[in-house]
Order: structure tokens, then C-alpha cells, then sequence
């Protein structure tokens, strides 16, 4: 062989070294269980970090891994919807799906995602989904894409390998797992309280405009429901007063209403979001969004044993 | 992209033409009888590239034009996709027409290797358009193995994909997010958005160029340089010294010249230079947007003439000339005007352009407002993060280019310590693996034209 070939694959064979040696890494720590083959880093240490970094890819792989007939999907809120307590009420046994700062486009991305999971195993749709939407959400504005990099995660191994959300939750779990875990950081409540109603909520409204796309989408999932059975409910959790307030000064009352109506005509709307005895509870919340465990409690205790008390049906 | 495997009959069709055309014109002593077999060639070749890249655009300004005056007018629009690299081996084959007919270059006798030479690989969808004089005699060499040729190749290649898949696709999310949704976009957005773009397209289009000359490196031949640090120009004419060489002197030898170029009075030097970038504007696409880009080159270069003494005048008076603060005047200014320019390149078309031009300025006093800067850019699912790292990799690039203009970077590399080689080595590659914003995929800009 040619002496500048041999140079070429020897110096060659070197360079790809580190290469190798990532794709194993990320073989082995597998913070997302995305090979599900590897148990050297605990669960504990792998579960904490994927969620931290990317809990959208860690909910949809664990669901792909464990898929259930029932899901609630939605962004932060729903997640203080009890599904223990839903089976002990139902015995379905409900996922929840759901990614932090999950935008509307996004949510019905992981609806079909979600339905086409469980019908590549079971050959049947769902049977149950729960979707959480609020007002903040439906907005043209309010616009996210990040189920297509999920997507791409899913469909591709060497996409998954080398992405960077990957690199930093292999970093990430082999801190917590072989130096002890940081203990989060406690906010300040009055100070994040603050923040949400100034900073968040004029993200959310100062800049409106309808999604009608979305609102095609949302139909599109209603005729996929119906047509399938597949019981569709849209949930519109509670928030404190104070964050509706915002929405007043941002002159968006008329466009709230519009946006109930719509949606009404999607899929059974239980609605909690309007002037009661949790929005007027500072208590309730663990920020002006974030209801507090016991609310969601109450919640799915209204929905669940059919007799809503505090909520609505619209 | 979308292509269409029953397109290779165009591109057979061009080789063949040029073959035998350039064959006979070698045969034939007489101008005149050689003239007419040029023109075969122009006709075929060009009218190819019309009907597939100028037909339908040309049909509906005349279908617009009728309906204003309610005439009918029942010609229906050609359904064709625009074959892929078109213009690109339209210019290269006809360059050695033209050459052939002007005794600039020997005739080829072997139809494979000029068919090779039409189709070469590394640069047939998008440049750089080869000259015959310098392309066709590599096939004809022996391409011995070289570690330090195929390093070479690599390393241009590794920087080229670079330029691509990290800096041109995460700044086309700003990008495209803005300019196909403007109504939605105000101000700082739109500013951002335009001048991302100018970086962009240097970065996609570049980057695609070093790829086509690295690959062909590896395989052993040389192509042209396309690209040479082109915002550092101090003036527009320096631009196009720098941009996208391949096709400006492409313009210059063989529409630019042949019109007279600036050996002939003012006012005709004037209208050369402005039919050059108006029909360079064309070459680019068929839309009003390309023609009112390449106009404008042509203005800015006939006004820049115009100019010059004046000009000269006033740095004697201010004694500036050749300074720092000169220098940098220069190339900012020259860079606001392409820029400016870019704008009606990017749109999608004349009135979007003037929306961008007429709301760039809008809420100017808001312009080192974050917070409002986040609004602003709500809908395109980017933060402020985002924004930031992008104008980090334009810096990072712009180093780079800085780096080179006292020599090639790779060769420079060679000279250094080993870690420092392979740490840039794998900064490149584990850039493009990890930073590529794989959801959003974008083809090279260059591969519409």
C-alpha cells in the first residue's frame, strides 16, 4: 500500500477516535432511555437531568417505552392533575404528557405523536386525552417547534447522538450520578409572583393575534377523535386573578371569549379559568399559572366524579 | 429540492450541442460561417434556460400586462420545475463555446472528457462556474495519491459545512421566520432579519463553494476561488471583485467586454455597466426582486463613478485618504449598501421589499430594549439566546476571514503545535454535529438559480 494511504488511515483512524468514544458515552449513560439497554446511571440521576434539559424528548421516549391508552397532554400546568387519583376515580390509567413552556402548535403535535405511539403497538388509537389549553396559549404568537426536533430524535440515531440537548444531559447525569445531586435553588415566591405578572404575562399578551391555523389543527384532532372514539376533553386550568388581570389591561376580554367559543366547538371544555373561589385564592397557587397540588386534586375530583362544583362545562 | 430524473436529457442535450458546434467552429476559417454556428449554440442553450427558468415569468407580465387593457390573452403557464443547476452548466458550456469561437481555447476532441468537464460534480449545482482553459487540461493529468492534497481538501470541505449547517441554517430560522410572515415583524425584527440574511447567504453560498473546491481537491483538481472576504470591501466595484467571482467575471468576459466595456464614451460605459448587473440580476431568478438587486449594483457602481472626483475633492481637503477611519468608513458604508441591496434579493416580492424598508426604522428608540426584542420576536419559537449566539458564529466567521487575509488558515494551522490543529479540527466537527439545527434543514440558496 501506498505510504501517503497508510499515513492517511492511521492519522484518520485517530481522528475518529473521540467519535467512537461519544457514541459510546452516550450509549451507555442513555439519560433518555432512548437505547434502553444500559443501567450504569440510576434511574433517579437519569430521570432528574433528561427532565431538566429536554423534558419534552424524556416524556415522549417514556411513553414510547411505557405506552399508556390515556393521556393528559399539555405544558407545566397539567402536571398537577393527579393521575393516581384519576385511576383511582376511573381505574385508566392516564400519561401525562407534557413539556415545560409547550406552546399550543406544540401540544397537538404531541397528541399525534402520542396517538400514532400507542396505535404502532397496540393497532388501536387512544381512548382518553385530556388536553390543557389556556388563553395564553392560543396565539399565533405563541409559536414553538420543538416536536420536529423531537421527531427527528426519534427517527434518527445518529441525529439523537449528536445533539446538543443529549450533550448536556450525558454531562448532566454523570454529574448528579457520581457527585451527589445540587439541591435546586428555592425562588423567592413574592419575587417570581412579581415577575410572572409583569415580565410573563406581557410576553404572553402585549404582542396577540388569532392562531388560525391552530384553530384548523384543533379541528383536524376533533375529526380524528371522533371519527376514532377517542374521548376528547380540553381542560382550561385555573389562574389567579391577578395574571387575568393582565390579559383586561392588554385589551384581549373579547378575544378570551372568542377563544372559548371556539374551542367549544372542538371537544367537551371544562373550564376553571374565570372569577371563583381558586382564581381568588393567593394560596392556591404556587405562582400566578401554577395551581398547587391540592388544586389539582380538586380538579380531577370535579371532572372525574362528574359533578363539577367549582368548574364549568362550556 | 425537488428534481425530476427525465432533467439529465437538458443537460446530455447542452453537452452535445456545445461538442459538436465547438468541433465545427474549429473546422471553419471564416468568421462568419463560425458566427452562425455560435449562434446555434446561444439559441439552444439560452433557450433552454428560458423556457425553463424565464418562460413562465415573462408569460405572466404579459398575461398582466393584457389585463389591464381587458385584452384576452390565453397562453397558459409552462408546468415545469426548474432543473437543477441550470444556469450554472448553461454559463460553464457556453464559456467554452465562446472561447472556442474567439480562439481562446483549443477545440476538445473527446466528447467524455468534455462532458465530464459540463457535469463535473463538486461544482454542477452551483459553481464555481469553470473556465475551459483552466478546467479542461486537469482532466488530462495524472492525479497521483496526496496525504497532504486530500488534507487540504478535507479541511476546506470541514470549514465549508461549517459556514453551512451552523451559521446559514440557524440564521435562516431569523431569517425566513421574518421575511415569509412580515406582516407579523416590525423594526428591530426586520433589521435583524436583513442583515442575518447578508451573512446567510455569504455563509450558504460560500460555504457550498468551499465544499465544491475542497471535494474536487481530494480528487486532485483545482477550481476556481469564489469568494474572498467580500464584506471587507471598500467599495461596491471591490465587492465584485470578492463576490461570487466565478459568474462576475463570467459577466465581464463575455457580455461586459463584448458591449464595449469602458473603452467607449460615458454615457454608453454607464449603460454596460448597468445592463451587466441588471442581466446578472436576472441570471439569479425569474422575479422583479433579482432585477431591481442587480439594478441597483449597476446604480450604485455608475453613481460610484460619477463620483470620484468630487470625492477625491473632499478627503484631500479633510486629509483622510487612506486612513483607518477611512478605511472603516468604507467598508461599512459599502456594506449598508449591499445590504440594502440584499433586501429585494431576499423578498419575496417588490411591495415586501418596501415593507421591510419602509418598518425597518420603526421603533428605533426600542432598539436596546431586550424585553421588547423578545416580543418582537415572538412567533419565530427563538429567544434572545438564539439571537446571540448567531451574532457570536458571525463573529467567529468574521475572525476567521480577518485571520486569512495575511495567508490561507490551513496552511498557517500547519505550523502549529499538534493540539492546536486537531483542537480546530474537532471544534469545526463537533460544531457541525452538535450546533446544526437539524429540525430546519435548508437547502443551499445558490441551488433555485
Amino acid at each position: 500500500m501506498n505510504k501517503e494511504v497508510k499515513i492517511l488511515l492511521r492519522k484518520g483512524s485517530v481522528f475518529i477516535l473521540p467519535i467512537i468514544a461519544w457514541i459510546c458515552i452516550v450509549i451507555v449513560v442513555d439519560p433518555f432511555n432512548y437505547f434502553n439497554i444500559s443501567n450504569i446511571v440510576s434511574e433517579k440521576a437519569k430521570e432528574k437531568s433528561a427532565q431538566q434539559i429536554n423534558s419534552l424528548l424524556y416524556n415522549t421516549i417514556n411513553f414510547k417505552n411505557n405506552p399508556k391508552n390515556s393521556i393528559i397532554i399539555g405544558d407545566s400546568r397539567i402536571r398537577k392533575l393527579p393521575t393516581e387519583k384519576i385511576k383511582q376515580l376511573t381505574g385508566d390509567d392516564y400519561y401525562t404528557m407534557y413539556s415545560n413552556a409547550a406552546k399550543l402548535n406544540e401540544i397537538i403535535d404531541l397528541f399525534w405523536i402520542s396517538d400514532s405511539l400507542w396505535f404502532s403497538v397496540n393497532s388501536i388509537n387512544l381512548e382518553n386525552v385530556i388536553i390543557g389549553i389556556n388563553f395564553n396559549l392560543y396565539n399565533q404568537y405563541s409559536y414553538s417547534n420543538r416536536v420536529a426536533d423531537v421527531k427527528k430524535l426519534l427517527a434518527n440515531k445518529f441525529i439523537y447522538i449528536f445533539s446538543w440537548s443529549i450533550l448536556e444531559t450525558v454531562y448532566l447525569a454523570l454529574k448528579n450520578e457520581f457527585l451527589g445531586f445540587q439541591p435546586k435553588k428555592k425562588k423567592n415566591k413574592k419575587e417570581f409572583w412579581d415577575y410572572t405578572i409583569e415580565t410573563i404575562a406581557k410576553n404572553h399578551y402585549s404582542k396577540y393575534k388569532h392562531p388560525k391555523e391552530t384553530l384548523l389543527r384543533l379541528e383536524e384532532v376533533r375529526a380524528h377523535c371522533k371519527a376514532n372514539n377517542i374521548n376528547l376533553i380540553l381542560l382550561i386550568v385555573p389562574h389567579h386573578k391577578e395574571f387575568h388581570n393582565r390579559l383586561v389591561k392588554f385589551e384581549l376580554v373579547d378575544e378570551e371569549k372568542k377563544f372559548k367559543n371556539d374551542i367549544k366547538d372542538i371537544g367537551r371544555v371544562i373550564d376553571f379559568d374565570f372569577p371563583n373561589s381558586i382564581t381568588d385564592c393567593k394560596s392556591c397557587f404556587g405562582d400566578p399559572i401554577h395551581t398547587t397540588d391540592s388544586i389539582g386534586e380538586i380538579i380531577v375530583d370535579e371532572i372525574f366524579s362528574n359533578s363539577l362544583i367549582i368548574g364549568k362545562e362550556l | 429540492m425537488c428534481w425530476k430524473v427525465e432533467y439529465i436529457v437538458l443537460i446530455i442535450a447542452s453537452t452535445l450541442i456545445d461538442y459538436f458546434v465547438a468541433k465545427k467552429m474549429a473546422d471553419l476559417k471564416e468568421k462568419v460561417k463560425r458566427k452562425k454556428w455560435l449562434l446555434i449554440s446561444l439559441l439552444s442553450n439560452l433557450g433552454i434556460l428560458f423556457g425553463f427558468k424565464y418562460f413562465n415569468f415573462v408569460n405572466a407580465n404579459i398575461q398582466a400586462l393584457f389585463d389591464n387593457f381587458n385584452i384576452f390573452y390565453g397562453v397558459p403557464a409552462f408546468d415545469v420545475l426548474l432543473p437543477v443547476g441550470i444556469s450554472f452548466y448553461t454559463f460553464q458550456t457556453l464559456s467554452y463555446t465562446i472561447d472556442v469561437y474567439n480562439g481562446k481555447t483549443p477545440v476538445q476532441n473527446h466528447l467524455g472528457i468534455f462532458a465530464v468537464y459540463v457535469s463535473f460534480f463538486p461544482q454542477l449545482v452551483a459553481g464555481p462556474i469553470e473556465r475551459s482553459r483552466h478546467l479542461l487540461p486537469q482532466f488530462y493529468v495524472e492525479h497521483k495519491f496526496s496525504y497532504d492534497r486530500i488534507k487540504y481538501g478535507l479541511q476546506q470541505m470541514l470549514w465549508g459545512f461549517f459556514k453551512k449547517v451552523v451559521i446559514a441554517d440557524r440564521l435562516a430560522i431569523v431569517v425566513d421566520g421574518v421575511y415569509n410572515n412580515l406582516d407579523d415583524y416590525s423594526g428591530i425584527s426586520l433589521l435583524i432579519a436583513t442583515i442575518f440574511f447578508a451573512f446567510q447567504i455569504y455563509c450558504d453560498f460560500s460555504g457550498y463553494s468551499d465544499i465544491a473546491i475542497g471535494s474536487a481537491r481530494v480528487m486532485g483538481f483545482e477550481l476556481i476561488d469564489n469568494f474572498k472576504r467580500p464584506y471587507f470591501s471598500k467599495s461596491i466595484s471591490e465587492f465584485w471583485r470578492r463576490w461570487h467571482i466565478s459568474l462576475s467575471t463570467w459577466f465581464r468576459d463575455y457580455l461586459y467586454i463584448p458591449l464595449g466595456g469602458n473603452r467607449v464614451v460615458k454615457w454608453r460605459w454607464y449603460y454596460n455597466l448597468f445592463i451587466t448587473f441588471l442581466v446578472s440580476g436576472f441570471w439569479h431568478g425569474a422575479n422583479w426582486t433579482f432585477l431591481v438587486w442587480g439594478g441597483l449594483h449597476g446604480a450604485y457602481l455608475i453613481i460610484a463613478i460619477v463620483l470620484i472626483k468630487p470625492k477625491e475633492y473632499i478627503l484631500n481637503i479633510l486629509n483622510l485618504e487612506g486612513g483607518f477611519i477611512h478605511k472603516l468608513y468604507q467598508v461599512t458604508f459599502t456594506f449598508v449598501l449591499v445590504v440594502f441591496a440584499w433586501i429585494f434579493f431576499r423578498a419575496n416580492n417588490i411591495s415586501d421589499a418596501f415593507y421591510v424598508i419602509n418598518n425597518m426604522f420603526s421603533d428605533i428608540g426600542d432598539y436596546t430594549n431586550l424585553g421588547k426584542m423578545k416580543i418582537n420576536l415572538r412567533g419565530l419559537g427563538i429567544g434572545i439566546n438564539d439571537i446571540l449566539i448567531s451574532i457570536g458564529l458571525i463573529a467567529f466567521m468574521e475572525l476567521y476571514n480577518l485571520y486569512e487575509r495575511s495567508g490561507d488558515v490551513w496552511i498557517k494551522l500547519e505550523q502549529k503545535p499538534i493540539w492546536l490543529r486537531w483542537g480546530a479540527y474537532y471544534i469545526l466537527l463537533f460544531g457541525i454535529l452538535f450546533l446544526a439545527p437539524y429540525s430546519r434543514v435548508n437547502n443551499f440558496i445558490y441551488f433555485q438559480f
